[in-house]
């Protein structure tokens, strides 16, 4: 099983190691960051394993619970979210063992064993997914995909390069050949672009589960 | 949009970078919590961030309220297990109520704490426990009604026509005699304090008595329980074993 590694940039890691550091302190608040960072990634990530949509979220639900408690075993000597991802899959896989147990649950429940992250799935639908909320999560990322297309060759490139190649601030001034500062600004203002558009949609769609 | 809010957003952004430290830091963090502007703004560019990344948003791309769930369903299990943050083994917590009662249609959000994972173990061994207590208190009843005195005690209790017969005058226990005291008085028969007590009369059953005698050669004790003589010292001498 292959953790992929989201974002391999240290200084990422180091705030999430800072956020689970606060939270241990007591600052329960700084947790609320991280569930809101990777919720929907541990979603997908379950989604992979239980067909229905309300034990995906009761899985998930469950992995940060789980991972909240055992903050304080947590030494950072990995990735927060590769830890995160283990507690996930643990979970998931014992929620599957007693489902199997039930003979009352049907095989529709189920997926194979199968929590690969990189394995991009197909175009089945799973048991709870309806074409409109489909038709809006392409919606959406045609919108996002959109918008990067349409900034300034500036902003796109130091955007590309912290979001989908995971480079450090000080990596992408070195590429970019200009100051952090500067690199911090052009991720800002593409980050904006990007979310001016996103934002009026996640409003209107907001508590929605399809 | 106000400048300040433009700088907040700002903060968040390199706080999603890991960019801050220190107050900056501190201040993002309060920021992305206690603003709703900034809150929003945190949750926008980690979905921008997801799209670009995978090319997709998903169904839970909307799902803004996945978080209020979380602090729901964790301020409920605080309440119900608190010692579990000092438990090194949290990561291996069954909690698997909640998946079965989902599988079987039963799950209920708003009162998640009225049974225990082992709930239906836990009844049955409270059973085995109460049926064993009750066991051995029939046993030590029994064997206490075997102890010498005791039954004689407990039999006399029974009132029985005979009784009247066999000891004329006796009275069984139980039973008020003809002069009887009146409330206040003190018995007749009743040693006056300081006084040794005379010793009490046995009330027999000539019957049982009877039944007893002639069924004794059968048993290995007497009629007053005692182990019989021949079953003690008991021997067995065969010629030619």
């Amino acid at each position: 099983m292959n953790a992929p590694d989201p974002n391999p940039s240290g200084a990422v890691a180091e705030s999430d190691l800072m956020l689970v550091e606060r939270t241990v302190a007591g600052d329960q608040k700084a947790f609320a960051l991280l569930v809101v960072k990777y919720q929907r990634r541990i979603q997908r990530l379950i989604g992979r394993m239980v067909r229905d949509v309300d034990l995906v979220e009761d899985i998930a639900q469950e992995t940060f619970i789980r991972a909240y408690r055992a903050l304080h075993q947590f030494r950072g000597d990995a990735q927060f979210y590769t830890w995160l991802y283990r507690i996930a899959v643990n979970t998931a896989k014992k929620a599957l063992m007693e489902l199997k147990r039930d003979p009352t649950v049907t095989e529709s429940f189920l997926k194979p064993d199968d929590d690969d992250e990189t394995k991009t799935r197909g175009n089945e639908l799973i048991s709870d997914e309806t074409p409109e909320s489909v038709f809006a999560a392409k919606e959406i990322a045609a919108v996002v995909n959109g918008a990067i297309a349409a900034l300034p060759e500036d902003l796109r490139q130091a955007v590309t390069l912290r979001e989908i190649e995971g480079l450090s601030y000080e990596e992408i001034s070195v590429v970019m050949n200009c100051p952090i500062g500067t690199v911090r600004s052009r991720i800002f203002r593409a980050r904006e672009a990007i979310s001016a558009k996103v934002r009026p949609m996640l409003e209107n769609q907001a508590g929605k589960r399809w | 949009m106000k400048p300040e809010q433009l700088k907040n957003r700002e903060l968040v952004s390199a706080l999603a970078d890991g960019q801050l430290r220190g107050a900056e830091f501190t201040r993002a963090v309060a920021l992305a919590n206690q603003d709703g502007d900034a809150a929003a703004a945190w949750h926008a560019y980690h979905l921008a961030g997801e799209i670009l990344r995978t090319g997709e948003a998903g169904a839970n791309a909307f799902d803004q309220g996945f978080l209020a769930r979380f602090e729901t369903r964790l301020a409920q299990e605080a309440n119900l297990k608190p010692a579990l943050a000092d438990s090194p083994d949290a990561t291996k917590i069954v909690a698997n109520y909640a998946y079965t009662k989902r599988a079987n249609g039963q799950f209920d959000q708003s009162n998640p704490a009225n049974d225990s994972a082992n709930q239906s173990s836990y009844r049955w061994k409270l059973m085995a426990a109460v049926a064993s207590l009750a066991a051995v208190g029939a046993i030590g009843w029994n064997s206490l009604g075997n102890l010498p005195g005791v039954a004689d005690t407990l039999s006399g209790l029974k009132p029985s026509a005979q009784l009247a017969q066999a000891a004329p005058g006796a009275v069984a226990p139980g039973h008020a005699r003809p002069d009887t005291v009146a409330p206040g008085q003190a018995r007749p028969d009743a040693a006056a304090p300081g006084q040794a007590q005379q010793p009490q009369i046995m009330i027999r059953d000539p019957h049982l008595d009877a039944l007893l005698a002639a069924h004794k050669q059968f048993g290995g004790t007497s009629a007053l329980q005692m182990p019989a003589g021949f079953i003690r010292n008991a021997t067995f001498e065969g010629a030619g074993r």
